[in-house]
Formats: structure tokens, sequence, C-alpha cells
């Protein structure tokens, strides 16, 4: 019996290639019989092209997919008989004109075979193959069995597979009626493997025709789209079509267990894709597991294959790709793509060759020998250092919105910085203060290693990485930092330079990207004053790189999410701008003048040239650092006259934004320790400045290059003459912070009590230089690092518990009637501390703090202890007030926190092949580094 | 500038002309043209050179100069500074209850026959006026005495009242002793309790006794320690620390027993945790005649000026004629002045009589430091007459450029006729008194008189204008009235036993005083000292 096909052509919105498809069916060699033409619902010219063409018959279908068009125009098909075949074609594709013919005489050889599939090929390279027969690995994942390949015929020799693509399919009409047609819960991806899987296991066979080449515009899942799907919707379709699929296919028994493990293998899936760095798919993949799992169209479908299959699945298992095939196929995929990404060769010094690695073991001596005295200690004290509290439980538990310390009846959520330091005590979870040892003993060959392998992105050679990584290590704010006990200017100087590093990265990577997100955040959280100028170079280096805007611009979400809590209870309060004070333990310092800022000395007492002048008889002070540090101005200005000042311009630009925020800072005081208002300190802003400075002196150490080593050589010399003092400080102990064996707040008998009854307060009374009493509250053994909350320092007000306390103390420190008792008992204070006057103490001062001793000697509710200015209140009634439970909203912050990081740092880490890394070029080659020239985006 | 690529200026550039080197176009040029595409492409690189240079120059210049303005608005523009200004709550502590502690009764060092030398024992009972206003006076008499009587009257009496407005209290003892080898009479007023006292008199030499008494009044137990300076500094022995004064108890030192044979001590009591009152008892056996008795009251602290009101004389001739007498040396009127300090100060006495247009006469003092320096009353005074300063009311001003304290002592003696005999003379009936710097008013003052001789008021008035002292007698009685001139000083006799309150007497310096020649006597009126202020207390 002669064949009869029936070409179906299903149009949607095909304007473009309908005519093109029109014209090559005409030209068949072996003419359909009849054609019907379905326009599924065209808005453009589609359906005036089919009547200009004189194409009949044209139904319109409801059905917006291919396979529904299909379905409708076999359903307005006349009586069927064995001989029938379908044709499926869409407006688009092109079929060569023998590649009907050569279908029809693959399936009448075989009258086993009732599906036939053409080489779907690219229309302007029809040696191109896009898709060649298509089949599933052994968990059901779709495998593309060519894939944009060059046809060598290398595919000829094989006719049977498992599947085909819908496109330009040859169906036996008979079978299509059994099937059912295209599960319409297949709207495109898959919906000819899945037909052509239930052929299979119909009884029928599946072939692919060599010779039959059909080229094809647009995939199947841009059916009807006028723009290709992008990757993420291309992905929800395999992801939504496989589940669907597996979920059809599954036996009985196995499908609950499929149906449950939906979202969470989504969620599984998800967490890949971040590991992978396919952030993108993300959504898709969360989007197809949910819409599986309440897909309504399974169970017909399930009912359709169950009353069709006559073979065992067993039977088709042949046909399927073994995992280590799919592994194979995947690796070359993988190939292909990094072969066409191209990306440019990274060039830098190696760390070991280049000197970094010695550079930074001399930084490991000069930190160890600097911090001498803290290599026995367990906690370094001093400054803003306070130790970290406890146990780790408690350490993580005090992100959680509630109570904070250090005044009464303040509650709210953490600063940011409490997670740094969660983290910070939980590398030595033995002892949480000797972290703050570990950093400080580790600060200088740290700030060496970072500065050292960001310079390596500023220039190729070998000299100014080196000449960066003793600047930064020398840097004035990092010493200031040291010498003066202030964490979270050491760690905002650590962080920085692998900040800069990952921040350029992250243009073109999302590991990258990720990473400077965590270290933005880390950043942030130890000096928020740096944030408005971090999120301006953010913008601006976006503003230069629109390509990778969303990783770039996402850099900030972490640190958001961080900081959100406290955000909202600021603006609530209506004190955004007490957002930018630091945080930690609210310490004053002598403000620094401009001079001082422009040398990158946070700190007035900083400026230690001053003793030295008095020493000599010379006025030092301010003027020799100036001379000292002028070799690095002078070369980053220099920089901007030569080769390089594309990258020396930025830098200094980076510098002026730091040092803009260091003048800001000293004249915000946004917190207050008693009486004295407490700015933010300088120093993180100032190693902001320094970074660019030292970053643009690197260019120019590069750019005038041979001269570049005895320039770089001299600014290195001069830089460290001129902190010479601040280093000598730590070894002459003129410095603010030192080691101890152990940190103790309050008097050794507090915390002996507190261990036996947590909760007790104890009512520290400090005499201030203008006569009045700073009081405050102070829980269990004291208040530690963790503990501060900026909401404490910032307060503008005196609230009704602050008035309470200060009733309270005001009469504790006086002659008077007040009976302290209630109040004593409502707070649970057990002790009072009137703690000894630093020297030199003022008049007033000194005059408060014997009123308060004398005071308190008199007063007969408390009871003198020891010899410390210690009083006890010995009829404190055990059990203190219980902090309640945090609620569950509370709760939720840190976890929510705690996810966004995770995401981040699954994010940061690396999977895929870095860039690949050559040696430093020579003396005689001198190609610039790439840092800033336009890149792929990988 | 071997990189062209990478430089600043190449922006808004187009890219180095590459395609003019593309083979196939050169191939089919001839050589000519070639030849003038070459000369072409020079010409065109050697102008990009040349804007490049230029570029780089003015972004050069555009760095320096924004670097060097930037240096100099960050080093010269003085930025305002704006954030929040610290926390604060002024605090008004509560008023506490006003206490009084008073001397108690006399005390003698072991008992008639002169054994248990080391055990105080009380020698009769004080005469105690006390008066309040504005509260209730609550009385009690304190619980345990180191003699062995507490809780009876003559124990330690203290007075308190409730917290109140306006309200006040004072009160003054008084007592005549005549027991065998213990006569004199001694007067004190009530003092407040303190944790520094200074107590200016008495004497370890041979027959004189001093014994230091200390009273807690307060709720809280005090640990006390004393300083003793003498005419040689200061005298270090043990036990002068952690002296423990439990609560409403009175301790009784020797004084002798820290600091024997010193002529001029100056005590410093201080006291810990609860606060204290403190006086010196000094009596005086001249060989084996029983020749006067005194309590000595606090001194106000070390200052820069000390007056003291209402010095008395009386048998200015018999007292000189006495002074002949063995042992009397330390009957002439004398002034003894510390300086706590560490550096040498002048002192400028001045001793002017109250009530007479008799000019005062003044004399230096060289005080060292650490030092206790006596020096008679009447130096100034060009003797004529022999007898140095005239019977009356005396007022002693000393001032110098540092602290210091000073306090002085006068005695009365009957006369016992021109000395004919190289026999032993009998001595006469005798008294002597420490006066105390009295303090300055700070405002209304209750002045209570204890019973005594010829009771006087003395006031003294450092101002520049004359004030008028209204003697407001309290409990009926009359009140009087006092005129004090600018820079001057009145006296008025008073009533014994009555309290009087002082109106109008602020800035003044008062002292009600007796004097008879066998019982002197005096005190100063002082206002209660200020409570404790407000205090700014930052939470």
């Amino acid at each position: 019996m002669q064949p009869r096909v029936t070409a179906i052509v299903v149009v949607r919105n095909g304007e473009t290639g309908l005519e093109r498809t029109l014209a090559a069916v005409a030209r068949q060699t072996r003419r359909p019989d009849t054609f019907v033409f379905v326009d599924a619902g065209s808005t453009d010219a589609s359906a005036a092209i089919l009547e200009s063409a004189r194409a009949v018959p044209v139904i319109s279908s409801s059905a917006r997919t291919f396979g529904g068009g299909i379905a409708r125009a076999v359903d307005s098909l006349g009586p069927e008989s064995p001989a029938d075949w379908l044709w499926l074609l869409e407006a688009g594709t092109v079929p060569e004109p023998a590649a009907l013919h050569r279908l029809l005489a693959a399936v009448e050889v075989a009258p086993s075979v009732a599906v036939a599939g053409p080489k779907l090929v690219d229309p302007v390279d029809p040696t191109l193959l896009l898709s060649y027969g298509e089949s599933i690995s052994r968990n059901g994942e779709t495998v593309h069995l060519v894939d944009a390949e060059l046809d060598q015929a290398q595919y000829d020799s094989d006719g049977d597979v498992l599947g085909v693509s819908a496109q330009g399919m040859l169906v036996r009409r008979a079978l299509w009626s059994e099937l059912g047609g295209f599960d319409p819960g297949l709207p495109s991806t898959d919906a000819g493997l899945d037909f052509s899987i239930r052929t299979r296991l119909a009884g029928a066979r599946v072939v692919r025709v060599p010779d039959a080449r059909v080229a094809r515009a647009s995939r199947p899942e841009d059916f009807g789209r006028r723009r290709p799907a992008p990757d993420g919707l291309m992905h929800r379709l395999a992801r939504s079509a496989q589940l669907h699929r597996r979920l059809v296919y599954a036996s009985g028994g196995a499908l609950i267990w499929h149906w449950l493990g939906l979202v969470p293998l989504a969620v599984l899936r998800s967490i890949g894709h971040l590991v992978g760095k396919r952030p993108g798919l993300i959504g898709a993949e969360l989007a197809s597991g949910f819409a599986a799992a309440f897909d309504g169209s399974v169970g017909r479908a399930r009912a359709r294959l169950r009353k069709t299959r006559r073979i065992p699945w067993a039977a088709i298992a042949p046909l399927r790709v073994p995992a280590d095939e799919v592994r194979e196929r995947r690796a070359a995929a993988r190939e292909r793509r990094g072969g066409r990404a191209e990306e440019p060769e990274l060039v830098r010094a190696s760390f070991l060759g280049g000197g970094g690695a010695w550079l930074v073991l001399f930084a490991a001596l000069v930190g160890v020998a600097v911090f001498w005295s803290l290599l026995q200690a367990q906690v370094v004290i001093g400054g803003a250092l306070l130790p970290i509290g406890g146990d780790l439980g408690r350490l993580w538990a005090e992100l959680v919105p509630g109570p904070r310390e250090g005044a009464v009846g303040v509650s709210g959520p953490a600063d940011p910085f409490t997670a740094v330091v969660a983290v910070l005590g939980s590398l030595t979870a033995w002892s949480p203060s000797f972290s703050l040892v570990l950093l400080w003993l580790t600060a200088l060959p740290l700030a060496a290693l970072g500065a050292w392998w960001c310079a390596t992105r500023l220039s190729e050679r070998r000299w100014p990485p080196l000449v960066a990584a003793l600047l930064w290590m020398l840097a004035p704010p990092l010493l200031s930092a040291l010498t003066d006990g202030r964490p979270t200017g050491v760690l905002v100087h650590l962080a920085l330079p692998f900040l800069v590093l990952a921040g350029i990265e992250a243009r073109r990577s999302w590991s990258a990207a990720a990473t400077a997100s965590i270290l933005f955040a880390v950043v942030v959280a130890c000096s928020p004053v740096l944030t408005p100028v971090l999120v301006v170079l953010l913008v601006a280096w976006a503003a230069a790189n629109p390509r990778g805007i969303v990783r770039i611009l996402g850099v900030v979400i972490p640190a958001a999410v961080l900081a959100a809590p406290l955000i909202f209870r600021q603006l609530r309060d209506g004190r955004p701008v007490a957002l930018l004070a630091d945080p930690g333990p609210a310490v004053p310092a002598p403000a620094p003048s401009g001079w001082l800022l422009l040398l990158g000395h946070p700190s007035q007492p900083d400026d230690r040239w001053v003793g030295i002048g008095q020493a000599v008889g010379l006025p030092l002070g301010t003027l020799a650092p100036a001379v000292l540090l002028a070799p690095i101005a002078v070369l980053a200005l220099v920089a901007v006259f030569l080769p390089g000042a594309r990258r020396a311009i930025p830098a200094l630009a980076v510098a002026l934004g730091g040092l803009a925020t260091a003048v800001l800072a000293v004249h915000l005081p946004l917190a207050a320790a008693g009486s004295e208002q407490v700015t933010p300190w300088a120093g993180a802003a100032l190693s902001l400045y320094w970074a660019g400075l030292a970053g643009a002196a690197v260019v120019g150490v590069d750019a005038i290059h041979p001269a570049g080593v005895l320039s770089g050589l001299i600014a290195v010399v001069a830089a460290a003459v001129a902190v010479a003092p601040m280093i000598a400080a730590p070894l002459l102990g003129t410095a603010a912070v030192s080691g101890a064996d152990s940190a103790r707040l309050l008097p050794a008998l507090v915390q002996a009590e507190a261990d036996a009854d947590p909760g007790i307060g104890t009512l520290v009374l400090t005499a201030q230089p203008d006569g009045s009493l700073r009081a405050v509250l102070a829980r269990d053994a004291g208040t530690t690092l963790d503990e501060t909350s900026t909401l404490v320092s910032t307060r503008s007000s005196v609230s009704d518990a602050d008035a309470q306390l200060a009733e309270l103390a005001g009469n504790l420190a006086s002659r008077s009637g007040y009976d302290p008792e209630p109040m004593l008992q409502q707070l649970h204070v057990a002790f009072v501390v009137v703690p000894e006057l630093s020297e030199p103490a003022t008049g007033p001062q000194s005059a408060v703090r014997q009123r308060t001793t004398e005071a308190l000697d008199a007063n007969p509710v408390l009871t003198p202890t020891g010899s410390t200015p210690l009083w006890q209140y010995e009829r404190l009634k055990p059990g203190g007030s219980a902090e309640p439970a945090p609620s569950a909203l509370a709760i939720a912050v840190p976890v929510v926190q705690g996810v966004v990081f995770l995401i981040a740092l699954l994010l940061a880490i690396p999977t895929s092949r870095r860039r690949r890394a050559v040696r430093e070029s020579g003396p005689l080659e001198s190609d610039p580094a790439d840092t800033f020239a336009e890149d792929d985006d990988g | 500038m071997a990189e062209p690529t990478d430089d600043l200026a190449l922006e808004g550039i187009d890219p180095p002309d590459a395609t003019h080197s593309d083979p196939e176009v050169a191939a089919r040029d001839d050589a000519q043209h070639a030849e003038v595409m070459r000369a072409a492409a020079a010409s065109r690189a050697g102008a990009r050179r040349a804007a490049i240079l230029g570029l780089r120059l003015v972004a050069g210049v555009v760095a320096v100069g924004a670097a060097a303005a930037t240096v100099a608005a960050v080093g010269l523009i003085p930025f305002p500074s704006m954030g929040i200004e610290p926390p604060s709550a002024t605090v008004t502590p509560v008023p506490a209850d006003q206490v009084r502690a008073c001397a108690g009764g006399a005390l003698r060092l072991g008992d008639e026959t002169g054994a248990d030398a080391d055990t105080p024992v009380r020698v009769g009972q004080p005469s105690l006026r006390s008066d309040s206003v504005g509260a209730t006076l609550q009385r009690s008499s304190t619980a345990k005495s180191d003699a062995g009587d507490g809780g009876s009257p003559a124990a330690p009496q203290v007075l308190r009242i409730d917290p109140a407005d306006g309200s006040d209290l004072a009160g003054a003892q008084s007592q005549a002793v005549a027991v065998r080898d213990f006569v004199g009479f001694s007067t004190a007023a009530c003092a407040e309790p303190s944790g520094s006292i200074w107590l200016v008199g008495g004497a370890t030499t041979t027959g004189r006794t001093s014994i230091l008494t200390i009273t807690n009044p307060t709720d809280v137990a005090a640990q006390v320690s004393l300083q003793i300076f003498g005419e040689d500094g200061s005298v270090e022995a043990p036990g002068m620390s952690g002296i423990d004064v439990p609560p409403g108890t009175q301790r009784v030192l020797s004084l002798a027993g820290f600091a024997p044979g010193v002529l001029s001590p100056v005590v410093h009591v201080e006291a810990r945790g609860g606060r204290v009152v403190a006086y010196l008892q000094q009596s005086i056996v001249r060989g084996l005649d029983a020749t006067g008795l005194d309590l000595i009251g606090a001194s106000p602290d070390p200052a820069a000026d000390q007056i003291v009101a209402g010095v008395r004389i009386v048998d200015s001739v018999a007292t000189n004629r006495a002074l002949a007498l063995e042992d009397w040396d330390d009957a002439a009127p004398i002034v003894r002045i510390f300086n706590p300090g560490t550096e040498v100060t002048e002192v400028t006495v001045g001793v002017v009589p109250v009530g007479s247009d008799a000019e005062g006469t003044s004399f230096p003092v060289q005080a060292e430091p650490g030092v206790v320096t006596e020096v008679p009353l009447d130096a100034g005074i060009e003797v004529d007459t022999g007898v140095a300063l005239a019977d009356g009311v005396y007022t002693v001003t000393m001032t110098a450029d540092r602290p210091f304290l000073g306090a002085v002592r006068t005695t009365a003696a009957q006369d016992i006729g021109p000395i004919e005999t190289d026999a032993p003379v009998a001595a006469p009936p005798t008294d002597f008194a420490w006066y105390a710097a009295a303090p300055q008013l700070a405002g209304d003052a209750l002045a209570v008189v204890a019973p005594g001789p010829a009771p006087l008021l003395a006031a003294v008035n450092p101002g520049t204008s004359d004030v008028t002292v209204t003697l407001d007698a309290q409990g009926g009685g009359e009140d009087l009235s006092l005129v004090v001139p600018a820079g001057g000083s009145a006296s008025i006799p008073v009533v014994a036993g009555t309290a009087y309150l002082l109106t109008g007497a602020t800035g003044l310096h008062a002292a009600i005083s007796y004097a008879a020649d066998d019982a002197m006597g005096g005190y100063p009126v002082a206002s209660a000292r200020p409570v404790s202020g407000p205090i700014v207390v930052r939470p």
C-alpha cells in the first residue's frame, strides 16, 4: 500500500521563517499527499502569509503549543488508514527537497518503524548538526545524542535511537492516535523524546535517518517566541520536563517517594548550582520543583502510558545512555565551553619565585618581634580591645535581637560586627579571646600577603608587588590600629586588599563576586563609616563594567542583610546617621589634625615623632613623617603622567574617597563614652586612603621601570623610618595594647560571684573628666566585645530606665537619704565598682571619684570588699530577672542572615577552572596588566 | 610610552589603524601606493603620540592640582563637627538625716588611785543643751564606749533629725570637773560626723594628758586611721591605722600611746566607711596640781584663711604672774599653726581686740611643711607694760598663700600675788581653753549656749559691708541683735542654756566662749555642712 503523508505545519508568530518553510515543503521531491496548516494563535503576519501562499486548509488552534497544534490538525483529518503518515513541521523548519523522500524510504523498508527523525541542521551551515536523536540517562535526564557537532557522517551508521526531536518527525498516524499524541504536560522540551519512548514501549521502533536533513531556525523551546528563551527559562523547561517524565514513568510504589523528594531535591540542586556558579538557575530549579509537585497532567499521562505500554522498560534499557558516557559527554561539553571562553591569561609574579613568600615570611618575623610580649598571652587588651565572651553558644546567641548590654532597658538587633566577632571567636573555640592574639600576631604577614597578591593585578613585574606589600604592612593606619588596640581597624586593613582583588574579578566571576560580598560585609561591619564611599566605588565600578553589573552590585547584598535589622531599628528611631558609628566599645581618641590625617595617622597620639622631637629638641611632630612619607605621594602623582595612568587615576580616586571619609569621620561624634564624644575611628578610612595611595605609587614604580626599583626602595625605606616609632611602641611598652593571661574587666570577686549566680549586675561608676559620673551596669563578668552594641553607645537622650539608673548612681555617689535597696534588687546589682582613674586625672574627676567612694563607704547597704574600690550588696536575693526567651521572629533574623551568608559562601567556593596564571614577564617585555582592560564575561 | 593601548589618552580615540596592513590589500596595491600609505600612517601615529602626550600632561597637571587642593583643604579648613552630645541626667540626692554627736563626759585614764592607767574612766556627766528647728530632735546615747558606760547619759549623746527643708539642729555640752587631780572646765559643740577631722591642740609632755575620742554615730562601721604631727614633724607609731569604730561606739585612745612627749600635736583623723566625730580632751597637771581641762573640737579643713573668733583673755596680769611658776610655761597664750603641705608658707597672724578701738597687731610666722609651729599670741606687741594682751575678747586672723591649720590657746589664773619665797607656791585656781578656728557660716545657723560662766557670742565679718545678725532665742528668752562691722568683729553676751537661731549670719565666723579665771572654754558655731550637691550622671 502506498504510504499517504500528511504534512502538518504549525505556525505561531512564525512570520520570519514561514515562507521558507512553505517553499521548502512545496519543493519536496516526494510531495506530501495532504497539507494541514495550523495557526496556533499568531498575532503577527503569519496568517496573512498563509493566506497569500494559498495554503489550505488552515486550522486555527486554541492550543498554543506545537503538540497542541498537531493534535488539532490530526483531529481534522479524514478517516485513518494503516498507511497514513504524519510529518510534523513548524514554521521556520526548512526541509531539504529530498527530506520526506528519504524519511519515507527509511520507514518503508522496516514496517516496525513507527517514528523517523531527520537530521536537524543549522540553517546557515547545513553541515552543523543541531539535533540528531535523543535519549535519556539512567536517571531519566535528557541526553542529546548530538549537540552542535559538525556532520562528518559519524552517526550515520547507527539508526536506532530511543527518541528523536519532534521537529521534522515522521510518525505513523495509527500510532499517533493510539498513543494520544504528544503529552500535554510536555509543551516543548522533550515532547518528541517522550513520544518516542512511548512508541518504543508500545513495541514500535524509532529511527533517525542520516540522509534526511531539516534545517531548523529555532529550538523546540522557542516555538512561538520572538526571541530565544534565556538560560534560566531553558533550564526550567528542561527540568520541568524531566520531573514530569520522572513522575509519569515511575512505578506506582516509587511515585510517592519521587513526589516527596521534589522540593528537597530542588533545594539540594540549588545548592549545587550555587557551588557550580550558576546562581541564575536557582529560580528555575525551585520553580520547576514546585510546578512538578502540583502537575495535574501527570495522572492522565500515566494512564495513557499504562494503556499503551506493551513491552517492559527493561527492553529499552540498552537504548539509554550509560552513566559513564553521560559523564564523558558532560566533560566534553565543558571542554567546548571552556574553549569558547577564551579568557586572557593572567600574568603575574609567582608567589615563591616572585619573592612574595619571602616577604610574607619576613613580615611574620617582624610581627612576632614587635608583638613579642603577646606570644605567651591568652588575651590582648587595651584601647578598644575587649575580651570575647565565654562559650560559642552565647557568642552566637548574641546575634539574636534582644536585650543589649551596657545600659538598662536597651533592646534591639545586634551590630553586624557581632557576627564578625562570633566568627573570629569561633576560630579559637577553646578560648575565643585568643583569636585576637592570633590576629595581632599575624596581622603584618597577612597584610603583606593581601597587598602582594592584590598588587600582582596592578603590575606584572616582580618588584612593584613587593613594594606594595611593604607599604601596606607599614601603613600608619595598620600600625595605629595595632598599637592603639583597634580590632576593627586591623580587620579592615587586612580585608581591604582581598576585597579590592575580589571586587575587580567580580565583573567576570561569580565566585569572586561572592567572595567580595563576604569581604564587603566584614569591612562594612567593622567600619560602617566606610559604607558610603565603598558603595560609590562599587557603583562606579559597575558603571564601568555594565556586563557584570549584577555581580558587582550584588556584592552589597550580604552586608545589607546583615545590617538590615539595625538599619530598620535606627531608621525607626529617627537616627539613621548613628548607623555610621563604630561598633565595639566607644573609646574616645584625641582628634587628629587634618595634616595628620593626610599622613595616615588616625589620632593625635599616633604621631609619636612628637616625643622624639621633644627629646632631641626639634619640632619633629608631623614634620618628620610628612617628609618621610613624601616619596610615596610623589610616586603616586608621577604615575598619572606615565603609562598606567588608567590604573593610577582610579587608585587616586579611591585615596580621595578614603581621605574624605576620614575627615568626615573625625567630625562626626556619633557615640558617647561617659562625658566624651566618640567619633568613628578614622583609621579604617585611612586604610582605604592608603590603599589608593599605595596602589598609585605601585603603578608609578611599575611605570618608571627600571628606575622603579630604586624609587620603590626609597619610598619603602622612608616609610619604614616614618613609622619606626609606632613599630617600636609595643616593644617600648608605650602602646595601648598589651598581653595578659586573662582579661579581667571587673574584680576577681565579681567574676567568682557571676559564676555562681549568672546574671548579677555590677554598677560601674567612673568619674569623668568634666566632673560627671558615668554609670554603666555590666552583667556577669563585664561587657565583652561581642556584647557591645552601637544601640547603647549612640544613645542621645536619657530614657526612663537610664534615669532610674542615674538616680541610683547619683544617690549612691552622695550622702543621701535614698534607699537604694529596691533599685539594687530590681536591677539585680550585686556590686558597685569605682575604677581607678587613669593618669592624668582632672581635678573635678578626682573630686567626684572621692565623693563617690566616700559616699559608698558610708552606705550601710553596701559592704566594702577587699582592697579594690569594690562594694558588695550582700542582701541581693539570688536568681535575678531571667531574660525572656527570644521570639521566633528574633531567632529568624540570624537564621535568615546565616542562609544568605551560606549562599554567598557556597557561591564563593572556587569550583570552575581558574584563569591560567603565567609567570611574570621578563624585564624586556612590558605588556600591561589586563586588570582594567575590557574582558569577556566568563 | 611603549604601550599606547594601556593609556588613558586612548579613550575616545579610534583604535590603531590595523586594517591597512591587510595582506590582500597590500598585495594588490602597487609599491608606490604602499609607500604613501606608510608615510600617512607614520604621520598619523606621530600626531597620535603627540596627542597622547598632551593628554597625559593635562591629566597629570590636573591630578597634581587636585592633590594640592585636597591637601590644603584637609590641612587648613576647620570643618565643623556635628553629632550627639553625650546624654546626661542631673541627680539631686535625696536629703539624708542630720546627725550630731557630742563628746560625752570627761574621761580619765585609770581610776582615782592611778591604777589601770590604760582604762578610760568617765568622770561625771556634762550638761548638754540641744535644740532643733524645722524638725523634731531625737536624742540617743551611744550604745558602747571604751569607758564602759555605753547607753548612759554620760556617754556621747547623738542628736538626730529627719531631713526637711530649712531644718537644723545643734547641741553643746559643758562640764566643770573638780576631783582631786582633775580640775577644770570643758565645753564643746556637738559635731557633724565626717570622714576627715583635723584636731589642733593638746600635748603629751609630762603632766599633759591628751585623750582622743572617736565616736561613730552612723550605721556603718568605720575604719579609722590617724596622722599625728608635732614640732618635729610627722609621728609614726604602730596601731595608727585600721582602728575599728563599730556603729554607735565611742573609742577612747591615749594620744601619748602613739606620740609621747610631743609638745604641740596636730591630729588628723580619717575614717573610711562610717563617718565619725572626734575630740581631743586635754588635762594638765603641774607638779601635783591639777590645773585645767579642755575639750578640743574639730578645726575647719586646711585653708589659706583661718579665723578664730571670741578668744578670751581674763586676769591677764595674774596669769602673767603665774607664768613664773615652775612648769607654767604653757600658760601663755599661743597660736599653733600647722602646714600640711609640702612647701613652706608664711602665715600672717593678726590679733585684734573686739569692741574696742585699739589697734590690733600682726606678725608673720614661717610655717615649715609637715611641722607644727607655736608662736606666742603677743609676739607682735612691743612689750612695755609687762602685760602683753589686755583683758578682753580678741579675734585672731591667720592668712597665708597655702592651706594651713591654726588654733589659739589661752590660760587664765587667779592672782597669786608677788612671789616672795623660794618655797613651792601652791597653784592658783586656773583653767585653759583651746579655740579652734571658726568656719564660715553658710546661712542661718543654730547656736546653743551650754551652761558656763559669762557666755559670749563673738562674730567676725570678713566681708566688705556691715552685717546685722539677729539672735532669735528659741523656746523663750530675749532676742538679741548684733551689728558686725565690715572687716571687723563684734561680741554680745548671751544667756547660758539658751539656743539662738542666728539669722542674717551668712558669711560670718562666730563662736561662743566662756571666761572665768578657773573656767575657760569656747567652741565655734558651725552651719550644717552642705549636703551632697547635685551630680551629673551619664548613664
